[in-house]
C-alpha cells in the first residue's frame, strides 16, 4: 500500500468518527449559534469524507475503510459547554490528522490537506478554541 | 595522496643477481597493487576533507521566501503593536514562526509593507502571507517542513478570522 493511500485511508477513518460524533452533538443542541457551527462543521467533514472516498477510488482502493457501527462518546454532553468542548476536540484532532496528511502526501493530495487543516483550525474558534501558534502540529 | 605511492627499488646495476632482479620484476606489479590499495584506503578515510560541500537544500529557496515575506510584514506590524492587542498578537506569532524557521540563507527582496492602524489592511496582508505559506507548503520536498508551513498558514488564518469577527 502506498504512503498516500495509507494516509488517505487513515484520514477517512478519522472522518467517519468525526461525522458520527458531530451528528450526536447536533442532536443534543438546541437551535442557535452552536447548532449552526455544528452544522457547518458536519457539512465540512462530510465533504472531506466524500472527497477522500473519491480519491481512494481513483487510486484503485476498492475497499476503503467504512464507518464503525458506533463510537465512544465523550463525557459531559449534557451541557452546552460539554458539547462545545467535544466539538472543539473533534476539530483539534482533525487538525492533527490533516497535518499528518500534509507531511505524508505530495501534489494535489497535499494541497487538499493544507486547505483542510486551515479550515479546521478556523472552525476551532467557533467552538471556543483560541488561536494557536501552530495548529495541527 | 599521489606522493604516497612508492615504487619498488630498481635493481642496482651491480651486486644483484639476475635471479633477484627477476624476482623483483615478478613481485613489482603485486607490490604496486598493494601500494595502490593502501593509498586508496587512505583516500577513502580522508575523503571528508576533500569532498565538495553537500548539495544545497532544495527547500531553502522556499524557506528564504517565507522568511523574507514574514519578516517584512513583521517589520511593518511592530510599530502598531501597542495600538491594538490583535496586532501585538500577530507580532508575537510572526516572531515565533521566524524562530522556528531559522535565518534565511539569502536575502529575499520582499517588498516593504506599509501599514496604518486599519485592521482591514492588516487582514489583507495577513491573508496574503497565509497564501504564501500554504503555497510553499504545497511545493517543498520535505514533508515535515510542509507540515510546519501549513500549520503556520493555518495559524495566520485563525488571526485573519479574528480580525474579521
Amino acid at each position: 500500500m502506498s504512503t498516500t493511500i495509507a494516509a488517505l485511508r487513515s484520514a477517512l477513518v478519522d472522518e467517519h468518527a468525526a461525522l458520527y460524533l458531530l451528528g450526536v452533538l447536533a442532536s443534543r443542541t438546541a437551535p442557535g449559534a452552536l447548532a449552526d457551527a455544528l452544522a457547518s462543521s458536519y457539512a465540512a467533514h462530510r465533504a472531506v469524507r466524500d472527497a477522500l472516498l473519491e480519491r481512494l477510488s481513483a487510486l484503485g482502493d476498492t475497499k476503503p475503510p467504512g464507518a464503525a457501527p458506533a463510537y465512544d462518546l465523550p463525557d459531559g454532553l449534557g451541557t452546552e459547554a460539554g458539547v462545545r468542548a467535544a466539538a472543539l476536540a473533534i476539530e483539534q484532532r482533525a487538525c492533527s490528522g490533516y497535518g499528518e496528511q500534509v507531511a505524508a502526501t505530495t501534489g494535489d493530495d497535499r494541497v487538499a490537506a493544507i486547505g483542510r487543516l486551515a479550515a479546521a483550525a478556523v472552525r476551532q474558534l467557533a467552538f471556543g478554541g483560541t488561536a494557536t501558534e501552530l495548529p495541527g502540529l | 595522496m599521489v606522493g604516497a605511492v612508492t615504487r619498488p627499488t630498481p635493481a642496482p646495476a651491480t651486486g644483484v643477481s639476475r635471479r633477484a632482479a627477476l624476482r623483483w620484476a615478478a613481485l613489482a606489479p603485486a607490490a604496486l597493487a598493494l601500494t595502490a590499495c593502501t593509498t586508496s584506503s587512505v583516500d577513502r578515510l580522508e575523503a571528508p576533507r576533500s569532498t565538495p560541500p553537500a548539495p544545497p537544500n532544495p527547500d531553502q529557496p522556499a524557506v528564504d521566501i517565507v522568511v523574507g515575506t514574514t519578516a517584512a510584514l513583521l517589520d511593518a506590524l511592530r510599530p502598531l503593536a501597542a495600538k491594538d492587542p490583535v496586532f501585538a498578537d500577530l507580532v508575537a506569532l510572526h516572531t515565533a514562526h521566524l524562530e522556528r524557521l531559522g535565518p534565511a540563507s539569502a536575502t529575499f527582496a520582499s517588498p516593504a509593507v506599509h501599514l496604518d492602524v486599519s485592521r482591514s489592511q492588516v487582514r489583507d496582508h495577513e491573508t496574503a502571507l497565509a497564501g504564501v505559506l500554504a503555497n510553499r507548503a504545497g511545493g517543498v520536498h520535505d514533508g515535515a517542513l510542509a507540515r510546519l508551513l501549513a500549520a503556520m498558514s493555518a495559524a495566520v488564518l485563525q488571526r485573519v478570522a479574528e480580525l474579521e469577527a
